[in-house]
């Protein structure tokens, strides 16, 4: 599923699981639902109903990156996110809310988490949402855009300041993603180990797949 | 914000095992509204999967190290919401100030872990720890049993890897061989013996060609309800040893009570047998990659994605029940404030643990051990197979009841490359001994750790599990309560229990949908 399938013709195409973490509210379904869908909904409240999206992006005339987007459902409210949730996952979105200050303490949690368990190669992006409070006099605003930045930067992460509500800044943020991972660079990186070695339970009487990453 | 747990729930489930997680996905695919809450940090229960810290921990620490690790989780949760508060403060009333120098305080120092580490050859820390994905409830799919059938249903496979398991043996005078599955494979296999090639092939004939609707296809003069499994033995001319790895390592039969029963239900299992060897080839079992904790899990997911809630860290502390003695509510420390919280609901489902010592809910109905061993190679007399399957039978070793063998490479991404789990159980015949790991001493042989010996790198976990099963149906009260993952070394009977759970709280069998993921383009 997850595994990329790079082709050695002159069209490169991978795919990679990304996952969303953080604080319950900032945004993460939101972002999602504006990235795959362009949709947005001010008073959805969780869960959309689906394991996981996937959405595409175009690099360039040759280079196609699929992402299989997963969202928590709902289960880091409690702490109780199941850590299969971010295994192999190829790259993660951190979410924080601009307008909570602590929220940008939990992401910093995330990060370390993810640093601690994730794969080792992991892509991180961090993302200050609900960028559309912050505008005018009567910015909500309550972690300054330095400060996540600088943080961003000393631990190595991608970062944009976004708007799910106007869309400012999500395309920018996935393809930033896009760009970052590993698209020549083959094995274990990209894929789940073991990613399409499991048997096919569909039908009948089915034979094993090939063990094929490539 | 949704509301924070002061809503009524439909159902909640107590504990994450398997049965409860394959129920609060069920329930969550109808519909209801969901809360499962357990006591551990960690999805499973008992058929978690877990890392060799965690490992470590609840096989090597002393009951206090782990109760002043408790103590320690709870310090550091403490002193991270204080610090987190204080900060907060001090960074409004810097901004209010126009003080922009403002930096973060440092941190107070955090308690050290009191107990040991596991040993560097298992890994120096959490990376290499969290590469170990050890079941606790080594158990296997039956390719074509019913798990498997109900994570196709789910749409659980969508996310799941699982592999097909390299062998089944059975041990004959001290050598494993492959159970043969097929006409082909008895004229060839050395556990039958010439004189009874014949009548083995014909067995198998009837088995692979049987069918409960057409009279043609059943032996004559054999009735599965009427005659018993040894009278069906009789009628096909299968000698002792023949019928004895039939019903031990075909039907799974650890004990020999089944042979006076109605040959229905061992004649169905060696039919589910036969056809699960037929689906992938090498054995009939299959087996999840990262271990069978990615069920629960997994399930556990397809949940919250139908809305169900979950809360681990989170003990049941006391059930409610109204003036007619029904459930009307349970009562809990809130996972997060560790405030008193009680929640209406009028079903409870949990499982046997969380009731020990209560007689009036659970009573004990046998008792396991089990060795998770840790090896650095491959099982001898399975031609250095991966993965595999391995029965002794009772009468082989002058006891009651089976050894079963199971044993898992690194291609199952179970642990790192090098390493072998094994794990060797039996129910226990003599409780009075005091020495139940005795009991093991025929498995422990085979894998080449006889006589308490082990290698450098090697390791042996051994427990003692009580298995329950639930005092009553749960219908007078709704509280429904799930048996223990039994000896067998499949989940047949755990989907029997799903079945059979999900009937006495919904008064109708269950049927379950199919769920398609339509991903999105």
């Amino acid at each position: 599923m997850s595994h990329p399938r790079a082709s050695t013709q002159s069209q490169r195409f991978a795919q990679f699981k990304l996952v969303l973490l953080g604080e319950s509210a900032v945004g993460k379904s939101s972002l999602v639902l504006r990235f795959v869908k362009d949709q947005f909904d001010d008073y959805r409240e969780s869960t959309i109903g689906a394991a996981f999206l996937t959405q595409t992006i175009a690099l360039d005339e040759t280079t196609t990156v699929k992402f299989e987007i997963w969202d928590t459902a709902g289960q880091e409210r409690y702490k109780s996110l199941a850590p299969m949730y971010y295994r192999n996952a190829n790259c993660a979105v951190v979410v924080y809310d601009i307008t909570q200050a602590s929220s940008l303490d939990k992401a910093k949690a995330w990060v370390k988490e993810l640093q601690r368990q994730a794969n080792e190669n992991i892509v991180i992006a961090l993302a200050g949402n609900k960028l559309d409070l912050a505008t005018g006099s009567s910015s909500k605003r309550a972690v300054e855009t330095a400060e996540a930045e600088a943080y961003a930067k000393e631990a190595g992460l991608l970062f944009f300041e976004t708007s799910a509500k106007t869309a400012e800044n999500v395309k920018e943020l996935f393809t930033a993603i896009a760009k970052k991972l590993p698209l020549d660079q083959q094995g274990p990186r990209g894929g789940r180990p073991g990613a399409g070695r499991g048997v096919d339970l569909k039908g009948g009487v089915a034979t094993q797949q090939q063990g094929c990453n490539c | 914000m949704a509301e924070d747990l002061n809503e009524e729930y439909d159902v909640v489930v107590v504990g994450t095992g398997l049965t409860e997680c394959i129920l609060s996905g069920v329930f969550g695919s109808e519909g209801k509204k969901v809360l499962n809450i357990d006591a551990n940090s960690y999805y499973g229960g008992e058929s978690a999967s877990l890392n060799m810290f965690d490992m470590w921990k609840k096989f090597r620490w002393t009951d206090e190290q782990r109760r002043k690790e408790e103590e320690r989780k709870k310090e550091i949760e403490r002193l991270e919401n204080e610090e987190r508060e204080a900060e907060e403060k001090r960074r409004a009333a810097a901004k209010e100030a126009g003080d922009d120098s403002y930096k973060p305080a440092p941190k107070a120092p955090r308690p050290e872990q009191v107990g040991p580490n596991p040993p560097e050859v298992f890994g120096k820390g959490a990376r290499d720890w969290n590469q170990w994905h050890i079941s606790l409830t080594p158990k296997f799919l039956m390719a074509d049993g019913e798990l498997t059938r109900i994570l196709h249903q789910t749409g659980v496979t969508q996310y799941i890897d699982l592999l097909s398991v390299h062998g089944s043996f059975v041990v004959k005078k001290g050598v494993p061989s492959r159970v043969p599955s097929t006409r082909v494979e008895a004229v060839k296999s050395p556990l039958v013996s010439t004189m009874q090639k014949y009548y083995m092939q014909n067995f198998l004939q009837f088995i692979a060609s049987y069918k409960e609707d057409d009279p043609s296809t059943h032996k004559k003069g054999l009735s599965l309800d009427q005659n018993t499994m040894r009278e069906a033995y009789e009628i096909f001319g299968l000698d002792s040893w023949t019928s004895e790895f039939i019903g031990h390592a075909m039907a799974l039969h650890a004990e020999d009570s089944y042979l006076d029963k109605p040959a229905r239900e061992p004649i169905e299992r060696i039919i589910l047998y036969v056809k699960s060897m037929a689906r992938f080839g090498n054995s009939p079992y299959i087996f999840p990659l990262y271990g069978l904790g990615e069920l629960p899990e997994r399930f556990s997911f397809l949940s919250a994605v139908y809305g169900g809630t979950y809360a681990l860290n989170t003990p049941l502390q006391e059930i409610l029940y109204d003036t007619d003695g029904k459930v009307s509510g349970v009562r809990f420390p809130h996972p997060i404030t560790k405030v008193d919280t009680v929640v209406k609901t009028k079903k409870v489902i949990a499982d046997p643990t969380y009731f020990l010592g209560d007689e009036k809910r659970i009573r004990k109905v046998g008792q396991l051990v089990r060795a998770i061993c840790v090896l650095q190679h491959p099982v001898e007399g399975t031609d250095g197979a991966e993965s595999a399957q391995i029965i002794i039978p009772a009468s082989q070793m002058g006891r009651r009841n089976d050894i079963y063998i199971s044993v898992l490479g690194s291609v199952f991404n179970v642990c790192p490359k090098g390493f072998f789990l094994a794990s060797v159980s039996t129910m226990i015949e003599n409780p009075e001994s005091g020495n139940p790991h005795v009991e093991l001493e025929p498995g422990f042989e085979r894998l080449g750790l006889g006589s308490g010996h082990l290698g450098e790198k090697e390791e042996k976990f051994i427990q003692v599990v009580d298995l329950y099963e639930p005092v009553e149906d749960g219908t007078r009260d709704n509280v429904f309560i799930s048996r223990s993952y039994d000896a067998t070394t499949h989940f047949e009977t755990c989907t029997d229990d799903v079945k059979d759970i999900y009937k006495r709280v919904e008064g109708r069998d269950l049927v379950i949908k199919e769920r398609k993921d339509k991903a999105e383009e």
